[in-house]
């Protein structure tokens, strides 16, 4: 079988692009070395091996199904949890004083990528874990804590995001589930929730729903959300779970993928009271839930990347051994036909791919690293790096999740009639990634974000401080060798959208909001492209200053990365081009045509 | 008592290695721990929490500096302390043994711990080559093992059965598959592990030196033939068959 992850892509991301060796130098992770995190980076890799990749095809085949009113999945997924909860990766970016080993941020995403890489179904449950307690973690109280996050950081109680409702997805200013106050500081809720990832199983022996709803008599819209800890179990005095709390699966969800991870309709107070606890102030449910999603989407992002950087793996090593045709020129039928990564056809489709898979894992773990910036960074330049990570955010969980999917397309072509089949895993991660650009805000959502928010927030700050980063970086590099087509195409690619932008932007009064926001899906693609170009200046400077004194299989490495660059630069990096001129004349096309043409 | 295992490191078993100057070309393969020595490293620490009165577990390991890392997972797994005799020669398991003995004798241990055989070089000599220089018993290609008191029991499974040994320590007993589960190391345990002590030796304090030397190597290459038979025919086409099997595959008579 195909390897599931580049490990050697991973270290050249981390040391060599990001400089990750160098965080131990900050007082929080003093305790650390490059030798602890490559020890983690093997520890993630032979656990994600042994107890994730080896139930892949399963857990898709064998969706989780009720029998007897529980929740059934393989086998596999239970000792895959136990696997992970043992190595200690519930906690590992937490504070010491919580069991936690201050793990950055750059270096959690990169060991879970490899569980995302192994099998992303089984991979929700502990992400979705994680993503809860860190919510937690900032808001509840210290009352909360003391009682919820211990056993959701040892693994043993897993966690929910309950945003979705049946009628409310991308609009969830109208969700209805309410929450009466029971006079003892405790709510009792009501309603129903759509679309729970993980919502049930018995993988924990508790599971804490956070949900989104409204205290009953609460304003209409987003300020009358508020945020509540539901547990499955009511958590008796001594800490355990006890009774049913009354949150009543009312039937799961059969999905195209991500089969693995249970996916609910889920009934609060029936048959009985749920219970709830509010986790900080009235009315700001909303708020405190995307104070955190910076990190959930990177990981979304990241999740993307790890299922087309797997499809790529996969169409590559079977582009190598598939023997098929003869090269242009060779008419002699008894020569053996060539093995189909020697077609130039073949290899655009492989190029193309590794362009688009490692430029958006260069992404994900550039917003990563910011997010530690942000957090242990020098003082001076939080504010900046924070509003360059909230500029980045829809794009690092939007660009991957769509040219992912291309890239998982090509996979499947590279592949022929073979890729079509459950024979090999291209299919199946083709699926599994066709939910990435849906949750999590979708693609049309985050264009908005960008768009509407991003780009205006602090008075345009955060694009200054990426237009500096990044002229910064081409300046840094220009005496280097074979980087001059990304050089000059990023150069193009920068002055199109800053210039479209600029008109934009300044056009916004005299286009109302409706239409200024019609071209959010131009605004999107251009700043996708050009900053995942960025991202390639940075990997094919990273190789052309290593390449010199490599050794071993690295030049090839990294000429890989340099022809990589180029390829973006040549066949990519144009497109903004097409979408600058669409957004610089607010093309109306779209919102002009009218529901009755269709 | 104390308990020394033996910690080698080997290409990945997925690693592509490959050859250069007649030798084995390690640069840029993924190297880990021997899967035999982990058996070695487990068994030391179940021994130990089985309730043996185990005073201290060291690991020891010849070789370049990358080396470390394997004896990093080894006090990751849980030994105690490491030594590491750091050397880029490429040492006999004979000059291998004489450098085992010797910390054997200096740190007092009672029981060695080695893998049965090497995953990249079989010499499965390096036991009893230890064993002999210390004039100790050996338990060989362990399957299952216990300790009473100063007394060791060891099953070796032969392929009909298998036999069960006794032995007094101190002894050298060498590992195999089976034998147990190797466990991995934890997050806590990998930090943990940095602040153990691991000792750098150099080999000129052992006086060891290899009398063998690697002058070639070759890796067995296998190509396809592509050979395709025309099944128009069926008669004639079994009737090839059969004559490539047995005249150029010769895998029947
Ligand atoms: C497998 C899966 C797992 C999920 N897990 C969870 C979970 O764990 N917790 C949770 O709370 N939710 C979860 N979701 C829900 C997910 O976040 C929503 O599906 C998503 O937000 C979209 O909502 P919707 O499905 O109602 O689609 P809709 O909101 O109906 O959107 C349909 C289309 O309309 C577009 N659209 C909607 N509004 C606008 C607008 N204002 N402007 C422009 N275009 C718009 C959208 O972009 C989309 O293309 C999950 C969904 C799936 C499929």
């Amino acid at each position: 079988m195909a390897p599931f992850l580049s490990r050697r892509d991973l270290q050249f991301q981390l040391y060599e692009v990001l400089g990750t060796a160098a965080l131990p130098q900050r007082p929080r992770f003093a305790e650390h070395s490059r030798e602890v995190y490559d020890d983690v980076l093997n520890l993630a890799y032979s656990v994600a091996e042994r107890y994730f990749a080896n139930h892949l095809r399963e857990a898709d085949t064998h969706e989780p199904h009720v029998e007897g009113g529980k929740v059934k999945l393989p086998p596999q997924v239970a000792d895959a949890m136990r696997a992970f909860r043992d190595a200690g990766f519930f906690s590992a970016h937490h504070d010491e004083e919580l069991g936690g080993l201050q793990l950055p941020w750059v270096v959690t995403q990169a060991v879970q990528a490899h569980f995302q890489a192994a099998n992303i179904s089984t991979s929700g449950y502990p992400f979705l874990t994680i993503g809860n307690a860190n919510l937690l973690r900032e808001f509840a109280s210290a009352e909360q804590q003391a009682k919820y996050l211990p056993p959701l950081l040892e693994g043993r109680w897993f966690g929910t995001m309950a945003l979705s409702e049946p009628h409310a997805g991308s609009g969830l200013a109208d969700i209805t589930t309410t929450a009466t106050p029971k006079g003892d500081g405790t709510y009792s809720l009501t309603g129903t929730k759509m679309w729970i990832s993980g919502g049930e199983h018995e993988l924990s022996e508790n599971i804490i729903h956070l949900v989104l709803a409204r205290i009953a008599g609460a304003p209409a819209g987003v300020k009358g959300i508020s945020l509540f800890l539901v547990p499955r179990y009511r958590v008796g005095p001594d800490g355990k779970p006890g009774e049913s709390n009354h949150v009543v699966l009312a039937g799961l969800n059969h999905k195209m993928g991500y089969r693995g991870t249970t996916n609910t309709l889920l009934n609060f107070g029936e048959g009985g009271e749920t219970v709830g606890e509010l986790v900080g102030e009235p009315g700001q449910g909303l708020a405190q839930m995307f104070h955190m999603m910076n990190e959930a989407r990177i990981g979304v992002g990241m999740g993307a990347v790890m299922l087309g950087y797997a499809g790529y793996l996969a169409s590559l090593e079977y582009a190598r051994e598939r023997r098929q045709g003869r090269l242009p020129g060779n008419k002699d039928p008894h020569s053996p036909p060539v093995p189909i990564i020697a077609h130039p056809d073949v290899r655009r489709m492989l190029l193309r791919q590794k362009s688009f898979v490692e430029g958006g894992l260069a992404l994900g773990l550039y917003a990563s690293s910011l997010v530690d910036d942000l957090h242990t960074g020098p003082e001076e330049g939080r504010k900046d790096t924070g509003l360059l990570l909230d500029l980045l955010t829809p794009i690092v969980k939007s660009w991957p999740s769509k040219y992912s999917q291309e890239a998982l397309s090509d996979a499947i072509q590279v592949m022929g009639g073979a890729g079509y089949t459950r024979d090999f895993p291209v299919e199946l991660y083709y699926r599994d990634n066709r939910l990435n650009p849906i949750h999590e805000g979708t693609e049309g959502i985050q264009a908005l974000d960008l768009l509407g928010r991003k780009v205006t927030q602090a008075g345009g700050r955060g694009l200054s401080v990426l237009l500096e980063r990044l002229e910064a970086d081409l300046a840094a590099s220009e005496a280097l060798e074979g980087i001059a087509e990304i050089r000059t195409a990023l150069t193009t690619a920068v002055s199109q959208s800053t210039a479209a932008l600029r008109t934009h932007l300044g056009r916004a009064a005299e286009l109302g909001p409706e239409r200024f926001l019609a071209s959010a899906h131009s605004a999107l693609e251009m700043l996708g492209h050009t900053v995942v170009g960025w991202m390639w200046l940075r990997q094919a400077a990273a190789a052309a200053r290593q390449l010199p004194q490599a050794r071993g299989d690295d030049p090839d490495f990294y000429r890989g990365k340099l022809h990589a660059a180029r390829f973006f630069a040549l066949y990519e990096l144009p497109k903004v081009g097409v979408h600058a001129e669409l957004l610089a004349s607010a093309d109306p096309t779209a919102l002009e045509m009218q529901e009755a043409w269709f | 008592m104390k308990i020394l295992t033996l910690v080698r490191q080997v290409p990945d078993a997925e690693a592509r290695v490959k050859i250069s100057g007649g030798q084995v070309d390690l640069e840029g393969a993924t190297l880990v721990m021997d899967g035999m020595d982990e058996y070695g490293v487990e068994e030391a620490l179940r021994l130990r929490e089985g309730g043996a009165a185990v005073e201290e577990i060291v690991a020891l390991a010849t070789g370049p500096k990358r080396v470390e890392d394997a004896l990093r997972t080894a006090l990751a797994m849980g030994v105690d302390r490491a030594i590491h005799v750091e050397t880029d020669q490429a040492l006999d398991p004979i000059a291998l043994s004489r450098v085992v003995a010797q910390v054997a004798q200096a740190e007092g241990v009672s029981l060695i711990l080695v893998g049965g055989q090497e995953a990249d070089w079989d010499s499965q000599a390096l036991g009893a080559a230890t064993a002999e220089r210390l004039g100790w018993p050996q338990l060989t290609w362990t399957n299952e093992l216990a300790l009473e008191g100063d007394t060791l029991t060891g099953r070796h499974d032969v392929d009909d059965g298998n036999e069960s040994f006794r032995v007094p320590l101190p002894a050298v007993v060498t590992t195999q598959q089976g034998l147990n589960e190797p466990r991995y190391p934890t997050l806590p345990n990998i930090m943990k592990a940095k602040k153990k002590e691991l000792r750098k030796d150099t080999l000129d304090a052992y006086g060891a030196a290899p009398t063998v030397r690697v002058v070639g190597s070759d890796i067995q290459t296998r190509a396809r033939l592509n050979k395709m038979i025309d099944g128009k025919d069926p008669q004639a086409a079994a009737a090839e068959l059969l004559d490539l099997l047995r005249n150029e595959a010769k895998v029947i008579a």
